[in-house]
């Protein structure tokens, strides 16, 4: 019998391949792709694109992209579609919402915790729904240290930053759900682990293009603080293979490197080796490899950095400082049950390795399309930073 | 010419086996002060007054034709002299430092007697403020040189190359270090967030001190940095990891702990800076020494040797105490000292 999933962030960072890889492994499954309206051209013609990349056109007959919007009532889908909707959906899974660590707060609380309740309100109404998959993240455990169970949690001490509250705010609406329902928790994903791609360049990546300049002098981190990572692939297998296996009530489970994440000093020595390959003045030892440093140091600095108002130094910190801070809290998430949902776990070296070239061969453009000339960190600047995904 | 032996004790290398230090320090800055809003209402700082207040800044130190760069050289020397207990004559070696260019040279003499020269123009490039230091001093025996280009770490690099001299020639007792910077008239009194002041400072680097024994000192120059203009943000960046492996390598050369710097003397930029620094070299931002010294701004040579002529004269640091100097020049060096006191 006929699959229908029907998902949500379909044109997000891992919508594509998320789609391409549910169509390529089932010949019955059809994928109904909520897009949202873009400033310019038809979404539907760039998730066709997208997918076709990844999933062969023949697959391309399976996709039928849904206009929409999580942050709409009935997810804002037209109601004679959402009738038809209705009555096929098998999976419902919800991959929407704004990872900009610095989006507005509204505008994250509309995509996250709204979209989720939009999404859950139409679940509600699909008969032959065998479960819903809600796409999750791991820093949910806010600044919870040691070992993060696959659970709910209560509510952590912290949160690094406020898309880590709308996320856990999201999981309470999912958990109260009745029926099959899967939480699946992604590590942050860097990128595709052979080609290093990542569709929409994030805090992780702008990091690593801020350090490239040699313009973090630290970074807050306790000194054995991991850095759990993930490629795409892992993500995409996880998320795919959830979907084709309801569980019994409600799972949790965390998509991570887990215990084999690497140090974020580790990461940082990997990634100035490579540097050093483009770059004369990092391989002369002319920049600077930063400091771990603890919370306050780093508040002052901060601090300081803000006051003097200077320009680049502040568009460096609007980049990472809602993401770095987050190493000062050293935690290690227990993947027992998201183990069994994808392939053994990446090589961190490799994909830290393929993610940076293709960074900076690209120069950390958005969809990785190559923007100009390959940067080194000899050559000025241009200036075309989006923050965020 | 007999020569010494070569007398080391275990432990020892030419530079320490003759205690050598600072017998003699004095700073002068020029009398004139303008406040942050006499500043700002002369266009001669960028930032807000309140936002560079909140940096430590209260105003500037300006030189005027009365107090000039020569003017404060010199009475900078004659109070380091003093402070040494020496003259003039006793000067084996004259070091000029200054990080301008334009402050190596005296300006034009605008009474100049004579028919019209012309090769004035090229000539008055070699009106050496050394040389003219060294005659107003009477330092008739000296050798006269200068360093420059390095900017604020300048100084530092005036007291390592003393002594080195003296380390290396047995005939070399005295190494008089002058640094001296004024910047141009109407130039921006605001460098990187900083608010400058002229000044000039003079030590005494002598030969069995009895106080201020140089122990140890370090410094990196990269000049990946060498346009401070270009490579802005990139010097703001480097700043604390380079500073602090410079301060790290140079307690390994004493051999020492950052838990045994007793004071550490820093510069007048950005107060903040100097407590993110103390965090990562390892010391209690308790130790940074302030004074008593009145806010004098940032000078581009001289901020370490105004606290340390204010420390020279403080009870409540005790003889045998490990001071810790650090400063950062453009072009760029990062330089540091310890001494024992």
């Amino acid at each position: 019998m006929a699959r229908h999933i029907l998902i949500t962030g379909g044109t997000g960072a891992l919508g594509p391949p998320l789609i391409a890889r549910v169509l390529a492994h089932d010949a019955d499954t059809h994928v109904h792709a909520l897009a949202r309206e873009a400033p310019a051209g038809d979404p539907a013609t760039h998730l066709r694109a997208a997918v076709a990349e990844s999933a062969g056109r023949d697959a391309l007959a399976r996709l039928h992209p849904v206009a929409g919007n999580v942050r709409s009532p009935g997810l804002g889908i037209d109601s004679s579609v959402a009738a038809d909707l209705v009555r096929r959906a098998t999976v419902l899974l919800h991959a929407a919402a704004d990872t900009r660590f610095r989006a507005p707060p509204d505008d994250q609380r509309a995509t996250n915790v709204a979209g989720t309740a939009h999404a859950l309100d139409f679940a509600a109404r699909c008969p032959r729904l065998t479960q819903f998959v809600f796409v999750s993240t791991t820093c949910v455990a806010g600044t919870r240290t040691g070992v993060i169970p696959e659970s709910l949690h209560d509510r952590p001490p912290a949160f690094t930053n406020f898309y880590e509250q709308t996320k856990w705010d999201a999981e309470r609406l999912v958990a109260a759900r009745t029926g099959p329902t899967r939480i699946v928790r992604l590590s942050t994903v860097a990128g595709d682990a052979r080609t290093g791609q990542c569709r929409r360049p994030g805090a992780l990546h702008h990091s690593m293009r801020w350090l490239f300049r040699g313009l973090i002098p630290m970074v807050p981190a306790a000194p054995d603080a991991p850095l759990d990572i993930i490629s795409t692939q892992t993500a995409v297998d996880a998320l795919a293979r959830a979907a084709d296996t309801p569980p019994h009530g409600l799972d949790v489970c965390h998509v991570a490197a887990g215990a084999r994440a690497p140090r974020v000093a580790d990461v940082l020595d990997l990634l100035i080796a490579e540097f050093a390959a483009r770059s004369p003045a990092w391989r002369r030892g002319q920049l600077a490899r930063p400091d771990l440093v603890d919370a306050v140091t780093f508040d002052l600095f901060r601090d300081g950095v803000r006051r003097t108002r200077d320009p680049l130094l502040s568009r460096v910190l609007d980049s990472v400082e809602a993401f770095l801070p987050g190493l000062l809290f050293p935690k290690t998430y227990d993947t027992t049950r998201g183990r069994q949902l994808h392939a053994p776990a990446d090589d961190w070296q490799s994909l830290v390795r393929n993610v940076f070239a293709h960074c900076a061969d690209t120069n950390w453009a958005r969809d990785g399309s190559h923007a100009s000339a390959p940067q080194t960190a000899n050559q000025p600047e241009v200036d075309d930073v989006a923050v965020g995904t | 010419m007999n020569y010494p032996p070569n007398t080391l004790h275990p432990g020892e290398t030419p530079m320490t086996s003759h205690r050598i230090g600072l017998a003699g320090v004095a700073a002068v800055l020029p009398p004139r002060f303008l406040d942050l809003d006499a500043l700002a209402a002369r266009r001669l700082v960028t930032s807000a007054p309140d936002a560079l207040a909140g940096f430590g800044f209260r105003g500037a130190h300006v030189a005027d034709a009365d107090h000039d760069v020569g003017w404060m050289a010199r009475d900078a020397a004659r109070r380091a002299l003093a402070d040494a207990g020496l003259s003039g004559p006793d000067v084996d070696v004259l070091i000029w430092a200054s990080a301008l260019p334009a402050n190596h040279v005296r300006p034009p003499d605008p009474d100049r007697a004579g028919p019209p020269d012309p090769s004035a123009a090229a000539m008055d490039q070699f009106r050496y403020a050394v040389g003219w230091l060294q005659d107003e001093l009477g330092a008739d025996r000296a050798e006269a040189m200068a360093v420059g280009q390095q900017g604020c770490a300048t100084m530092f690099t005036a007291i390592r190359t003393a002594r080195a001299l003296i380390a290396a020639d047995p005939h070399v007792n005295h190494v008089l270090c002058v640094g001296a910077d004024a910047l141009p008239p109407g130039a921006s009194r605001e460098i990187m967030y900083n608010v400058i002041s002229d000044a000039a400072a003079a030590v005494v680097v002598s030969r069995d001190c009895p106080r201020d024994v140089i122990v140890a000192d370090h410094r990196t120059s990269n000049g990946y940095y060498w346009d401070p203009v270009a490579r802005r943000a990139e010097i703001m960046a480097a700043y604390f990891p380079t500073s602090r492996a410079v301060v790290a390598e140079l307690l390994a050369k004493a051999d020492l702990p950052p838990a045994a710097v007793d004071r550490l003397l820093p510069t007048g930029v950005n107060h903040a800076s100097w407590d993110v620094l103390a965090r990562l070299i390892g010391i209690d931002a308790g130790r940074i020494y302030r004074g008593p010294v009145a806010p004098f701004g940032h000078t581009l040579l001289v901020d370490n040797f105004i606290y340390l002529q204010a420390l020279r004269r403080d009870p409540a640091v005790a003889p045998g105490a490990r001071l810790l100097l650090f400063t950062y020049g453009f072009g760029s060096t990062w330089a540091a000292m310890l001494l024992e006191h």
